[in-house]
């Protein structure tokens, strides 16, 4: 009777607080609809690993003295620790995007570059507070909005904080419709916010939808190494959408491959959310960090497009510089609707998602770029 | 509290990543103003 009982001896209060911090993020997931593919097998996991002596991950055997190997912990060594599952997803991301709003209206690259600031800021500011180099860069990353980007940087840093790490850019993502309004309400003037930017749809030849993969990825490599592996995955994803002779392949990048990665990610991810190293202040820091990274990224990319604005004789909407931030679509459809809100005649959709699809590319070499500097500075 | 050391290592990175971003996305937005004149849309017709 005793040997049968003998594990719940095993339960710390902790373990308690788990279970409800998943089971949030599983309401979140279901009846919210935020990220659901991700929030919810992280919530699950979440439980599952904060089960006493949870055979899911690895343990310690006291009576063999041997350590038994969990299913979660051998799924992060095998995809994780290695970056394979994120590199993978980004093929299927690849195949998704279209960049056709993107390369008909280059202008909006610029957006993707200035909406990464939140990425460098929140550096300095996780830096001041205390955080170890390699650990600031890893939730600096949750600047990139971009899940992949964030798992990828803090395990190439291998830092204690994945878990929360990946929990804020998930959350902050799915809460994009919350967070970018007020921010941009609070730096931009009735009257910026009702500028209009004419839309006229421009032809891009096949030719430069096959070749913009394979150069962004040369570029990439050439300049920021250490982000090529992510960009050419990226890339390679977009050249089989692009190539015309791989339907079937595109078509499972899309659907099979990136629901398949997405699945086993959430779930594995989870292995860092044990009660022993999730719950303490550094995870609290990370979630305000995560927003400042956030608020950053889109104060960044606004204030570029009122910087712009005093060049150029076109102006542009100050609202379409926000959507320079990763999280595609959901950045480009918030400021179309704010715009719209404006002047229920003034379209910005379009652009938007120029700026949305150029921060996707913008925030995956700011990941390369954060890997190679702060590498150099702890050199 | 404050880490003032680190900050300090750290705020270069603030200057070097932001000209990074802008050179490496200010020549990939050239590439396809070129890409662009070199096969235009008309040119796959």
């Amino acid at each position: 009777m005793e040997a049968l009982f003998s594990n719940i001896f095993e339960f710390h209060w902790q373990m308690a607080v788990m279970w409800l911090i998943g089971g949030i993020l599983i309401y979140l997931a279901i009846k919210k609809e935020m990220e659901p593919s991700l929030l919810l097998p992280m919530g699950f996991g979440a439980i599952l690993v904060n089960l006493p002596l949870s055979g899911a991950v690895n343990v310690f055997d006291k009576v063999t003295g041997e350590w038994e190997y969990g299913p979660i912990d051998t799924l992060f060594s095998a995809g994780i620790a290695n970056e394979l599952f994120p590199l993978l997803l980004f093929i299927g991301i690849g195949a998704m995007i279209d960049f056709t709003p993107l390369l008909s209206n280059p202008k909006m690259f610029l957006f993707g570059a200035a909406a990464q600031f939140g990425i460098f800021f929140t550096l300095i500011v996780a830096s001041l507070l205390g955080f170890d180099l390699k650990d600031a860069a890893s939730i600096a990353i949750i600047g990139a909005a971009d899940g992949p980007t964030s798992i990828f940087v803090s395990n190439y840093f291998n830092s204690n904080y994945t878990g929360a790490i990946v929990v804020a850019a998930y959350s902050y993502m799915a809460l994009v419709p919350i967070v970018q309004p007020p921010v941009i309400k609070l730096i931009t003037t009735k009257k910026e916010r009702m500028i209009r930017m004419p839309y006229s749809q421009k032809e891009i030849s096949k030719t430069t939808k096959i070749l913009f993969p394979i150069i962004i990825t040369i570029i990439a490599g050439m300049i920021a190494p250490k982000s090529v592996a992510l960009v050419g995955f990226l890339m390679f994803g977009n050249l089989i959408r692009e190539c015309g002779v791989l339907k079937s392949l595109s078509e499972t990048a899309q659907n099979a491959l990136a629901n398949l990665i997405t699945l086993v990610l959430g779930l594995t991810i989870a292995t860092k959310m044990q009660y022993e190293s999730f719950l303490n202040v550094q995870t609290l820091m990370i979630i305000a960090l995560g927003l400042v990274a956030f608020v950053f990224d889109t104060v960044g990319g606004v204030m570029f497009a009122k910087f712009l604005n005093l060049f150029v004789k076109n102006k542009v909407n100050p609202m379409v510089g926000a959507c320079g931030i990763s999280a595609f679509p959901m950045s480009a459809r918030v400021i179309n609707k704010m715009g719209l809100k404006e002047d229920p005649q003034n379209f910005l959709l379009m652009h938007a998602v120029g700026a949305n699809v150029s921060g996707q590319v913008a925030s995956v070499i700011a990941g390369g770029l954060v890997i190679t500097l702060v590498s150099n500075a702890i050199r | 509290m404050f880490n003032i050391e680190n900050f300090l290592i750290s705020l270069p990175i603030l200057g070097w990543g932001m000209l990074g971003i802008f050179i490496v996305i200010g020549i990939i937005m050239l590439c396809v103003i070129t890409l662009d004149k070199i096969f235009p849309a008309e040119k796959d017709k």
